[in-house]
């Protein structure tokens, strides 16, 4: 019975731990909103990485998904290329978590430009190459793989795959959060990063757009904190090779210019929703020296990763 | 001693059973909730269990962060239970962290359920989300962004 009480009493203290965990005073101002933003890009010495599991998290979550950019890059017209993505019959050559993780990433990212340009017969062995990666990293859970086969033998389910396969994801990440794996997370996350940077600046020398040029540019914000969610793991030899490789690649984009132009924005109901219309301007300057540059270091990290 | 266990055993099933501490199952909000963003296209969810996870009087505001890009029209909708008249509120922030609106509007009382953001400047966004009501509430939102067409 003492034991029973003991665990009891356990089970009250942490339910209390719970509710104070998350306190924070009620006040609407903006300021006191503005205080639970997350921070931005946190520019730290690399012997002062200290960085708390909320942030690290808040900073994994804040990262474009690979999704967007195959979305683009069949926006501008670009065909497919089967070529380009990371074969399966690599995935057998994955043996630790480090790699399992980030080519589970990369495969993610290969599964979201494969079912946007509908190609079902390449979807259904991505889904069983990711579904073993997610199992040997005990998180496959969050896959209904059964049914994503069965929408991926069909072209017209295109958007309930990517809704359950993005949301599987989604759910994955949000496991590894609780499960306080970040690390998993970050090594996938950088996977699908560096994957639709590499089939970005890939698809860029053969089709050239404006938009696409934009977009490989814009990964000046995002590759500092990439480069600062791997500082936080460089102790494991895998990432602190792949940590230079980044911060080489980041030396590039030091060059790349973005300019920003405020203006206020402007808000007008549409459908019940508000719309909100964006008015503020960035350039981004960016040569194609520069864009060079990058896609042969995208290239050689990916080529690293996915051997 | 088998009094005291019977009580602290009732107090920890109240806890377990209160309607104001009553799990907050998210997932069917996110079901639902996805498909109001019928030409948008999911990206993330987040989930809020402020009925479980706070106390009275203390209601939380979940922040979270997206790099927007330029060229992309994104989505943030609010599904909750507002059976009790809560409302979720959704409010949205530049890079600089100034405030571009939020889902409601204080001086009409206009609640919007869906904020859609066409983004002229890439940089990163920040997001929160709260409840007007100081017991919090439960729900989900759905970040999306705009398919092709």
């Amino acid at each position: 019975m003492r034991k029973h009480l003991i665990y009891l009493f356990l089970s009250l203290f942490l339910f209390s731990a719970c509710g104070s965990s998350n306190e924070s005073s009620q006040d609407d101002t903006q300021d006191n909103v503005t205080n639970q933003l997350p921070t931005e890009n946190i520019q730290l010495e690399e012997h002062e990485v200290e960085i708390s599991h909320e942030m690290m998290f808040e900073i994994i979550e804040s990262i474009p998904a690979p999704i967007e950019t195959a979305t683009m890059i069949k926006d501008i017209g670009a065909p497919y290329y089967e070529e380009l993505i990371n074969s399966t019959s690599n995935a057998i050559n994955y043996s630790t978590n480090f790699k399992k993780a980030v080519n589970l990433g990369i495969y993610g990212a290969n599964l979201g430009y494969i079912n946007i340009y509908n190609e079902v017969g390449s979807a259904v062995s991505y889904l069983s190459t990711i579904s073993e990666l997610a199992n040997d990293l005990r998180v496959g859970q969050f896959f209904d793989f059964h049914t994503l086969k069965r929408l991926a033998s069909n072209r017209d389910n295109l958007d309930s795959l990517l809704y359950i396969s993005t949301k599987g994801f989604d759910k994955m990440n949000n496991y590894l959060k609780v499960q306080n794996r970040g690390n998993i997370s970050v090594y996938m996350l950088v996977g699908g990063w560096l994957e639709a940077l590499y089939l970005s600046t890939q698809i860029a020398e053969s089709n050239e757009s404006d938009v696409l040029t934009e977009r490989i540019g814009e990964q000046k914000i995002t590759i500092d904190n990439i480069r600062l969610l791997l500082t936080v793991y460089k102790r494991d030899p895998f990432v602190r090779d792949l940590l230079g490789d980044i911060e080489e690649l980041k030396a590039i984009y030091d060059e790349v210019e973005i300019t920003t132009t405020y203006k206020e924005p402007t808000m007008i109901e549409e459908d019940g929703a508000l719309m909100i219309e964006d008015n503020t301007v960035t350039e981004i300057n960016i040569t194609k020296e520069q864009i060079a540059k990058i896609r042969k270091k995208a290239s050689e990290i990916r080529a690293e990763l996915i051997s | 001693m088998k009094d005291i266990s019977n009580i602290l055993f009732s107090i920890l099933f109240l806890f377990m059973t209160s309607p104001s501490k009553a799990q907050c199952d998210s997932e069917p909000f996110l079901d639902n909730c996805t498909s109001t963003i019928n030409e948008f296209r999911f990206l993330k969810h987040y989930k809020f269990r402020t009925k479980d996870d706070e106390k009275l009087g203390e209601p939380r505001v979940y922040g979270y962060s997206y790099v927007f890009s330029k060229g992309s029209t994104y989505v943030l909708t609010a599904c909750y239970d507002d059976s009790e008249g809560n409302k979720m509120i959704v409010s949205l922030y530049d890079s600089n962290r100034k405030l571009i609106s939020s889902s409601y509007d204080k001086k009409t009382g206009k609640l919007y359920p869906t904020i859609k953001f066409k983004c002229s400047s890439t940089g990163i966004y920040y997001f929160t989300f709260n409840f007007e009501k100081e017991e919090g509430g439960c729900g989900v939102s759905i970040l999306g962004f705009n398919k092709s067409n």
